[in-house]
């Protein structure tokens, strides 16, 4: 009776992965196969395959950068000080995870669109955000930038509380501490931070196409071409969408391959150094 | 210039409850796990603030919650050596050892290479703390915290889970380390013996007040009460005291043996005898002056030439005999004895 | 104890299969351009009042989008578009059945009347913000071409103003009403719909090709016959008078 059992769980298993494989992979499997190679490379020679590409990747790289610059110290606060309303704030950050693409765009629009909140007072000093690239960066870093604080903030809490309470009875300040132990400490988890934060705002649509628009050239990223040119040119829109697909999974794989030459992900560092070794 | 602490706040299951001085030399904390004794270092060091407490430290005024007024760590001048070492798993020896020194970059290296060399750890410089040995990293820790020159010195579990062979090694670093500060030493342990092998002083912390207070050799000569005999490893045995002349003491035991003592005392007590005094026989040997009390074997364990014997009687009894004496008698589960001990060596506290 | 289980999920797979089945023999599909969300959906109520039985369901989208989805062999019965050239073009692909044209509609700017555009001229002054539709959406184009119409210079000043290529219409009408555009180029129909005011100005009819609306039947539908009866009726009076109150012109 036992072993039957065993049997039909090992085989729910295996049915569970090759499901879950299917619905992943085929998608994306089928993209690079629907067209030949040559369609792909003719059509990724269109201007606007090209600009949308360097749109799509210079903006999500420049969110990226303002998401790390104010994301990791803010993430090491929420994670090492205590305070009244605590729970609050980290819940406020974490907000925009869940929030559909289309609300995040309407938030935007609501803030600092011409009759939104800092809306007027921009204006007045002469900054008009939405339809800009900046638009586009600012859209991104509103869906992305909690995908790294959660992580970052997740890899702060984990390290061993002796460690800042060692390095402050040394009597070295939090600046120094924070900068050479901490977050070197910390990299693993936020270098995966980094990594989800910067494919969510690669693939960033409807927030961006609400606030920013699709120029191109100037905020028409990959995503917005690729959905306004599949109803006349489906093989362009392939092509398209291989070239994000290729592009993410190279990230996915760097970020792996670096991750990998650091060791094994760390989770509690302080335990390699317990006494029992 | 000696500590002084005041000290007043809850825990999980108590109160701690402390107010001791500390001279300049080496001060050991003794007590279960839970009982506090980190609790006390935290505060010493200003990692923790306790609900009230004062302390003065090296003649400066650390903490008085009184007043509000409270130090920085860094204004005491306090090295802590913590349980685990927290060495910084990222960074090399040296860079661990230099991290309190301030000064240039060329300036800290040598200090932290002279201090590696200190502890026998020369050519360890540059090597990343992760690959170091267990005795390795605990002299690193050492360095590390003598480096800021601290005038007080805190020692938290210092030889716990160490080997024997290790242990040797780590009490010679300690002293090193102790020889070179200028202020008191405090640590804290749950294993008596470190503390006698360590500290001019122990006090005993029992449920987060102070129990006893004196030399290593003083309390286990006269542990004051039951808690302190079992933590120095004497027996504790129950029973009710009356004067019988002759400068003796009858204790009559919970379990209804009779036992014999030269100190003084009326009325409940606890009597303690250490085992290594006990000594084994089959039957009641002469000698006035002399407990002699039947005994039922429970188990025997051996190490090396001293075997460790529990009895009943029916109270819980340890004895400690020769491995040699053991087999000579042929003692075995169930067997019934008689355990022998002079009235003198027995110690009577009351409850 | 498994068995049990796994025969009421194979029945539950089975009656959920069964389902899908029922809709498709009961329920007509239509792909309908976005512009036309008021009147089609009034019209498909009012026909299945006069048909009982009869279960019309619309789906709105860019007719690009549609007819790119009707190229893939999605399920759709009856396809309404607002450029009669992508009828032509699946028709000739053979995919769809002769369309039939069922109204007009021409293209305006819409100006917010707040903003510094009063007459086309204004359209290429430096420092406007315009939004139009991308080259490859039916709005897009035809906007392009009603530009080119009015001079290539006048066209390529306006197109330096453009700030975005939205992918549908409502995309063009969302920015206007919005404010972050001073004006765009929508369909007459669209109109009504501001909430925020705007003045209208109307292109000249001949600056762009008819924008003629037209509907198709797709070649391998299931319900032939309630699909020619519905584009039947929508060209007929019954649709004609929704479609004009709506704004569209007739064909």
């Amino acid at each position: 009776m036992i072993r039957r059992k065993e049997i039909f769980f090992r085989l729910g298993l295996v049915i569970a992965l090759s499901a879950t494989l299917l619905a992943l992979v085929l998608p994306v499997v089928a993209i690079f196969i629907q067209s030949g190679p040559a369609e792909l490379l003719a059509s990724l020679g269109r201007p606007a395959a090209q600009d949308a590409l360097v749109v799509s990747l210079r903006s999500a790289a420049i969110c990226l950068v303002v998401v790390v610059a104010f994301g990791t110290p803010a993430a090491y606060l929420l994670a090492t000080r205590r305070f009244p309303g605590r729970a609050a704030v980290i819940t406020a950050v974490e907000l925009p995870i869940v929030l559909p693409p289309s609300v995040a765009g309407i938030g935007l629009l609501a803030a600092f669109g011409p009759h939104g909140t800092l809306g007027g007072t921009l204006e007045s000093l002469g900054i008009n955000l939405p339809l800009t690239a900046a638009a586009v960066v600012i859209a991104m870093v509103f869906v992305s930038g909690p995908l790294y604080i959660r992580q970052a903030q997740a890899a702060f809490a984990a390290l061993d509380p002796r460690l800042a309470h060692a390095s402050s009875v040394l009597g070295v300040g939090e600046a120094r501490w924070f900068g050479r132990v901490a977050v070197p400490l910390a990299a693993p988890g936020l270098g995966t931070g980094a990594t989800l934060a910067f494919g969510r705002a690669l693939g960033e649509f409807g927030a961006t196409l609400m606030f920013a628009g699709s120029l191109q050239g100037v905020t028409q990223t990959l995503p917005i071409a690729i959905f306004e040119i599949f109803g006349t040119d489906f093989t362009a829109a392939l092509a398209m969408g291989a070239l994000l697909v290729a592009v993410s999974a190279a990230l996915l794989l760097t970020v792996k391959l670096l991750g990998a030459r650091h060791g094994a992900e760390p989770a509690y560092p302080h335990a390699a150094l317990s006494l029992r070794s | 210039m000696g500590l002084s602490l005041r000290i007043r706040t809850p825990l999980s299951h108590f109160d701690l409850d402390v107010a001791e001085e500390f001279g300049d030399g080496v001060t050991a904390l003794v007590g279960p796990s839970g009982a506090g004794k980190t609790s006390i270092l935290e505060t010493i060091a200003g990692l923790r603030r306790p609900a009230s407490g004062r302390l003065v430290g090296n003649g400066r005024l650390w903490l008085d919650t009184a007043s509000g007024v409270a130090c920085a760590p860094r204004e005491r001048r306090v090295g802590y050596v913590f349980q685990d070492l927290a060495l910084f798993p990222n960074l090399s020896a040296g860079q661990n050892v230099a991290w309190g020194i301030g000064g240039s970059r060329t300036q800290r290296r040598e200090e932290a290479a002279e201090l590696l060399r200190q502890f026998g750890l020369d050519g360890d410089m540059d090597r990343p703390v992760t690959v170091l040995s267990g005795g390795e990293r605990r002299r690193v820790a050492l360095a590390r915290t003598l480096a800021t020159m601290p005038t007080t010195l805190l020692l938290d579990e210092p030889l716990t889970g160490l080997d024997a062979r290790s242990r040797g090694d780590a009490v010679a670093a300690l002293r090193i380390a102790i020889s070179r500060v200028d202020g008191p030493t405090v640590l804290v342990t749950h294993n008596f013996a470190d503390a006698a092998d360590l500290a001019e002083e122990v006090l005993v912390l029992e449920e987060g007040r102070i129990a006893q207070r004196g030399t290593a050799a003083s309390i286990g000569a006269a542990p004051a009460s039951r808690f302190v005999a079992s933590l120095v490893g004497a027996n504790a045995l129950e029973g009710r005291a009356t004067p019988r002349g002759g400068g003796l003491t009858e204790v009559y035991l919970t379990g209804g043996s009779r036992v014999l003592s030269t100190d003084d005392a009326v009325g409940p007590v606890v009597a303690t005898v250490f085992p290594l005094d006990i000594a084994l026989a089959p039957a009641p040997a002469p000698g006035s002056a002399l407990n002699a009390i039947g005994a039922t074997v429970r188990s025997l364990s051996a190490i090396g030439p001293h075997t460790r014997v529990r009895l009943s009687i029916p109270e819980e009894l340890i004895a400690e005999i020769t491995t040699v004496s053991a087999e000579r008698l042929g003692l075995a589960p169930g067997q019934t004895v008689r355990a022998i001990w002079k009235a003198t060596a027995t110690r009577l506290v009351s409850r | 104890m498994k068995w049990p289980g796994a025969i009421a999920l194979a029945i539950v797979a089975l009656g959920i299969s069964g389902c899908a089945d029922g809709d498709d023999r009961k329920t007509m599909t239509v792909g309908a351009a976005a512009s036309l969300v008021q009147p089609i959906t009034a019209f498909a109520e009012e026909y299945e009042a006069r048909h009982p039985g009869a279960r019309v369901r619309i789906e709105f989208g860019g007719s690009d989008t549609i007819a790119a989805r009707i190229r893939q062999g999605i399920a759709i019965d009856l396809y309404v578009t607002a450029d009669a050239t992508i009828a032509e073009t699946l028709h000739d692909e053979g995919i769809v059945r002769r369309p039939v044209a069922i109204a007009r509609n021409r293209l305006v700017v819409a100006a917010r009347k707040d903003g510094p555009i009063a007459d086309f001229d204004d359209l290429a002054k430096p420092g406007v913000r315009v939004a139009i539709g991308g080259p490859n959406v039916p709005i897009g184009a035809w906007a392009r071409e009603a530009l080119s119409a009015k001079g290539d210079a006048y066209a390529i000043q306006v197109m330096t103003n453009v700030v975005t290529n939205e992918l549908d219409v409502r995309g063009v009408v969302g920015k206007i009403e919005l404010g972050v555009v001073d004006a765009g180029i929508v369909y007459r129909t669209d109109v009504p719909t501001f909430d925020t005011a705007v003045a209208v100005l109307p292109f000249d009819l001949d600056d762009t090709p008819p924008i003629i609306y037209s509907a198709a039947v797709t070649t391998d539908v299931t319900r032939g016959d309630e699909a020619n009866r519905f584009i039947a009726e929508l060209a007929g009076a019954a649709g004609r008078e929704l479609l004009t109150n709506a704004g569209f012109g007739p064909p």
